[in-house]
């Protein structure tokens, strides 16, 4: 019995570590966004801000120009792209889950075959600059594509739907289509909300394609995360771009940086609770079939 | 009779025309999937054909002239070949090691020990958090505690006494710190795949055994590890496959992009992003270290799948 009691608060000793490790490195960066320039300059960065100072955000937010377009053009860019992968992918996992559809073998095993055979990135980029033209181009936030492994999931959950309510539906003269957007779609609501906002996270957090198909001319098209890169590895870009729209006048640079990184996370929080409980239950349904 | 007849066949023809319909409409849903894959993933390979000529925009893919296999004899005959196979290899294997063998087991069976529900909830929310934020994020983090002048690690130092170490031109340190970094951004998300498998077992199980006389670590071993093999296996080739697509954006945000760190984090898609960077000179390279990264990723997976295979047949994905 004393036994089991030394390893019960031995394991809550190591997840009270494990928590706090997993929380203060955020408060270090918001410590920082409202600490006071000169602090830093002299002292260094520190846990806990010696004086308070929000003059960063102020100009972060004076001059609506570079940073808000960012954030304004990331969250459309999030929001609308996943939804026509989504559509697309729901409806392949609809057809998988029909018993009598004769190419269903065909079509499953052309997406495990490309699931494996992929050109790289070098030869993607290559292939759309070249044919589609799509370098510098804002579509190629907006390509759609068909997920193997989010169809696979649609099609276990569209199992779950009775197979009497569909035949229902279809003597009721119901289309393919309307079967799909007015029953299976509304009875596995769950697992297109977890799927639709990790996408939407997904997008929210990779700076790739940014990075690799839009050069400096076109800066209006890089997305928050991108530009959050730019400045911690330039740390003159902050300035440029805001010398740009017409301010210069010794810009608190270092905590400035960190203003950015903390608008960065704000809508990851938001969103955060609502995946976190939808992921969780989502995983413990997926590990029962792997 | 005949009448009968004549309806059952009327019946057959409209069933066949029903099942005709039905798989034309199934046909038609699949079809913006299809094109777009046939248009944005077996088109690029055609790309691949750049690993054997010299690329110019104007000739084009097909149009630009053949040079054979001298992108492949520069590679062989440059250092950076080898140190890109050794660090995706290295990085790799620290990561299957500490983040699924260890990390995530371990703390899978830590929390199936939390039996409060509130505490369970804060541990594991917190644990997810992480794995929600951004590298480039991260690499402000990973900036705030390791730079020079400013850095919480730096300040510490001189605290203690030591002179400060310029982290960001110190290229022995960097496995290190990615791999630390990595462990701490996914364990929790790696361990809630074990956590899941622990949920399928009968509690009976347990009690059975400790009524036998096993203690914690011996219920563990006996009970627990057994049912988490086949998500291991899963982990371990999946990991692997991962190594075509993914791992160059931890690095290129984590190290800022240094090249003073290149000897020791440059990794193949690493190298493709800087090729892919520097003009289209370069493509050609690119393109055949990209032809080279999936070879090598195709011998990985098939050997870890072996290794898997040979210790339990049925463990191994093919």
């Amino acid at each position: 019995m004393k036994n089991s009691k030394i390893f019960n608060s031995g394991v809550h000793t190591f997840f009270i570590i494990n928590t706090l490790l997993m929380i203060v490195p955020f408060f270090l960066v918001l410590a920082i966004s409202v600490s006071d320039e000169g602090d830093i300059a002299r002292f260094g960065y520190s846990l806990i801000p010696r004086t308070f100072d929000f003059e960063a955000y102020s100009i972060l937010f004076q001059n609506v120009g570079v940073l808000v377009r960012a954030v304004i053009w990331t969250v459309f860019v999030a929001l609308v792209s996943p939804l026509a992968s989504l559509a697309i992918t729901a409806m392949g996992g609809y057809t998988f889950t029909r018993p009598n559809f004769k190419f269903k073998g065909v079509i499953t095993g052309f997406y495990v075959v490309m699931m494996f055979l992929g050109a790289g990135m070098m030869a993607g980029y290559i292939v759309n600059a070249t044919w589609f033209h799509l370098v510098n181009n804002p579509l190629i936030y907006f390509i759609p594509g068909f997920s193997f492994w989010n169809a696979v999931l649609f099609r276990t959950n569209f199992n779950n739907v009775p197979e009497e309510i569909i035949e229902a539906a279809s003597i009721d003269g119901a289309s393919e289509m309307k079967i799909l957007v007015k029953i299976m779609l509304p009875m596995s609501k769950a697992i297109f909300g977890m799927l639709y906002f990790m996408a939407v996270v997904g997008i929210w957090n990779s700076y790739n394609t940014s990075l690799i198909y839009f050069d400096e001319q076109h800066s209006q098209y890089w997305t928050i995360q991108y530009i959050l890169q730019r400045s911690i590895q330039n740390a003159q870009y902050l300035a440029d771009a805001y010398a740009m729209a017409g301010i210069s006048s010794d810009l608190p640079l270092n905590t400035m940086k960190y203003c950015v990184c903390v608008i960065s996370m704000v809508p990851l929080f938001i969103v955060f609770p609502y995946v976190q409980k939808y992921f969780a239950k989502g995983m413990a349904v997926g590990s029962v079939k792997g | 009779m005949v009448a009968a007849g004549k309806s059952s066949l009327k019946k057959e023809k409209k069933e066949r025309s029903l099942y005709f319909v039905r798989n034309l409409t199934y046909t038609l849903m699949n079809l913006p999937g299809l094109i777009l894959t046939i248009v944005f993933s077996v088109l690029p390979l055609f790309g691949l054909l750049l690993a054997f000529k010299n690329f110019n925009y104007v000739d084009g893919i097909f149009g630009s002239p053949w040079c054979g296999l001298d992108q492949f004899k520069n590679l062989f005959y440059s250092d950076d070949l080898y140190r890109c196979l050794r660090n995706t290899v290295l990085y790799n294997a620290a990561k299957v090691i500490t983040l699924n063998i260890i990390m995530g087991i371990v703390v899978a069976l830590l929390l199936y020990e939390v039996r409060n529900k509130i505490a369970f909830k804060i541990y594991q929310t917190t644990m997810l958090l992480p794995s929600f934020m951004s590298w480039a994020i991260i690499s402000y983090i990973v900036f705030a505690l390791l730079s020079y002048d400013d850095g919480l690690i730096n300040q510490l130092l001189r605290f203690i006494g030591i002179t400060p170490v310029l982290w960001y031109d110190t290229p022995i340190a960097w496995p290190f710190i990615i791999t630390l970094v990595l462990l701490w951004k996914e364990s929790g998300m790696s361990s809630i795949y074990y956590y899941s498998c622990l949920l399928s077992i009968d509690p009976c199980l347990f009690e059975a055994a400790a009524i036998d006389g096993a203690g914690k670590f011996k219920q563990i071993w006996h009970v627990s590890i057994p049912v988490l093999k086949p998500m291991l296996a899963m982990c371990l080739i999946t990991q692997v496959g991962n190594i075509l697509t993914s791992g160059w954006d931890h690095i290129y945000s984590l190290t800022l992009n240094s090249p003073a760190l290149r000897s020791t984090t440059d990794n193949f898609g690493m190298y493709m992003l800087r090729m892919l960077k520097s003009g289209t000179d370069s493509f050609g390279r690119g393109t055949a270290m990209g032809i080279l990264n999936s070879l090598v990723c195709m011998l990985l997976v098939r050997g870890i799948n072996q290794i898997v295979k040979k210790y339990d047949s049925n463990l191994a994905m093919f």
